[in-house]
């Protein structure tokens, strides 16, 4: 019986070390730079966006315009992955500040809110508040994740 | 204009350095004329106390030239933050047209004031002023430089426009976009770039060594200290800068000088410049080898400037090289 409550103790502690070990690691280090353009992301928290392998790495943008690119381009990036690897897609919403699901956000392009790497797209939880922020700041349209091009990621580059 | 205390001292030493250098300059071409060094006459008397003065003055002058460079790129690193886009201080540098171009003029100008404080001590070795003439005719070539630097300098900072979206390092420094110098040094294939750099430095410090032991071929060392900044330039933002950062798409040569990085940037330019001055200043020194109040005294600090760039070559790659084995980098 003493040994049945061992065995059962043991394993149980070694289930909990692998839970723990298997835990995904979200918090942005201060060593986290952006994949994409080099920024450290740490000193941009209302603009975070992430991206989760499967192999549990994550990856943090200074903005959704740097995330696009790497999900439209991932092995540029980081070499040894491909698109198909993605497990989990995140984006700050603009008004809550709070990280939620890309896929199911909406996002607001042609605002006069600037990111900080220029011109973005600007996400929100729900469709009201993206329609909000839309009429508040001269926005042009409300776009779902599967819409956003390459193109239309590379249109925001502009300087003007 | 941004009236940000960096800025300011930057417009200040720039102002200051150049007025000096003209004042220089205008008693630098009096003794190219007039100077002689037989002669008793007032005007001799007053030029050679002139340039004890000026010597001095321009001492600090080239030093704070030195400086300066750094200075100017702490400057840009640091307004960084209000410019949108701008993640260091090549996104600054961007904001308008006159920022490369100071940069530029600030590293040709650094070679050419560390040319001059190298020349500036040889002179002061020999009791009947050796070299005068050769280092004033110096400081009436490098004046104008001074003075334009100046000018661009000014209208950088003065023509600063907070509201600009400037490009970051990424799109300035990407190995995709063919346009743009840094785009273009950054699309070299990395690792062929590794290995120029690495043959190019064992070919320099070989060199290096030999004119030091056998005091021959000077000349081509200083030629190959000059080449291998030029290679070094190019291969920190080629490859070196992708270990450093570990990441594969990412050039930038001046996001190395962030805290982030434990200002690693700062050491490798300082090495870097330091190795070349010294180098070249073998170059300057040469011909003035029979010069007979300066026997054996030169011989003696041409050597030494030598064996400084070497050592200033070596540390740099000993540096790089650490970097490149302890990185992450998955290519």
């Amino acid at each position: 019986m003493k040994t049945q409550l061992k065995l059962g103790l043991l394993v149980l502690l070694l289930f909990s070390v692998m839970t723990v070990s298997y835990a995904e690691d979200v918090t942005i280090k201060k060593s986290d730079p952006c994949p994409v353009c080099g920024m450290f992301v740490y000193k941009y928290p209302k603009w975070v966006a992430r991206i989760g392998f499967q192999d549990g790495s994550n990856y943090f943008y200074d903005g959704a315009k740097d995330m696009f690119k790497h999900i439209f381009d991932t092995a540029k990036y980081t070499p040894n992955k491909t698109k198909e690897q993605i497990k989990s897609i995140e984006v700050t919403d603009y008004y809550e500040v709070e990280l939620i699901d890309a896929k199911s956000a909406f996002y607001v392009l042609g605002s006069d809110v600037l990111g900080p790497m220029g011109h973005e797209l600007l996400p929100f939880k729900d469709k009201e508040a993206a329609q909000e922020f839309l009429e508040d700041h001269h926005g042009k349209s409300i776009i779902g994740f599967q819409d956003v091009t390459p193109a239309m990621i590379e249109s925001l580059d502009k300087r003007e | 204009m941004i009236l940000h205390p960096t800025v300011i001292a930057n417009l200040l030493a720039a102002y200051i350095a150049s007025f000096m250098l003209v004042y220089a300059a205008f008693y630098g071409t009096q003794i190219l004329k007039y100077w002689n060094i037989a002669s008793g006459e007032e005007l001799q008397l007053i030029l050679e106390r002139k340039t004890y003065l000026i010597s001095t003055l321009l001492s600090y002058v080239f030093g704070l030239q030195l400086l300066s460079l750094f200075l100017f790129i702490f400057t840009a690193d640091s307004l960084r933050t209000l410019f949108v886009g701008a993640m260091c201080a090549a996104g600054t540098l961007n904001v308008n047209g006159f920022g490369y171009p100071t940069l530029v003029l600030k590293i040709v100008n650094f070679i050419f004031a560390g040319l001059w404080l190298v020349l500036n001590h040889a002179d002061n070795q020999g009791y009947d002023y050796p070299l005068i003439k050769k280092k004033y005719l110096l400081l009436v070539i490098i004046a104008p430089f001074i003075v334009v630097e100046t000018l661009l300098e000014s209208a950088y900072f003065l023509g600063m426009e907070a509201d600009v979206i400037t490009s970051c390092c990424g799109s300035l420094f990407s190995s995709e976009k063919k346009s743009g110098l840094g785009s273009e040094i950054a699309s070299l294939p990395a690792i062929p770039m590794l290995w120029t750099f690495y043959v190019a430095m064992l070919i320099t410090l070989s060199s290096g060594v030999y004119f030091y032991c056998k005091a021959k071929l000077g000349y081509l060392y200083a030629l190959l200290s000059l080449l291998m900044f030029a290679i070094a330039l190019f291969a920190i933002v080629s490859v070196i800068s992708i270990y450093i950062y570990e990441l594969p798409t990412h050039h930038c040569p001046f996001c190395i000088i962030m805290e982030e990085y434990s200002y690693i940037g700062y050491l490798l330019y300082v090495l870097l410049f330091g190795a070349v001055v010294t180098g070249c200043g073998v170059g300057i020194l040469l011909p003035f080898g029979n010069v007979e109040s300066l026997k054996n005294l030169l011989d003696d600090f041409v050597h030494k400037l030598a064996l400084s760039s070497m050592l200033m070559y070596s540390a740099f790659t000993l540096l790089v090289t650490y970097k490149i084995i302890f990185s992450n980098l998955i290519m």
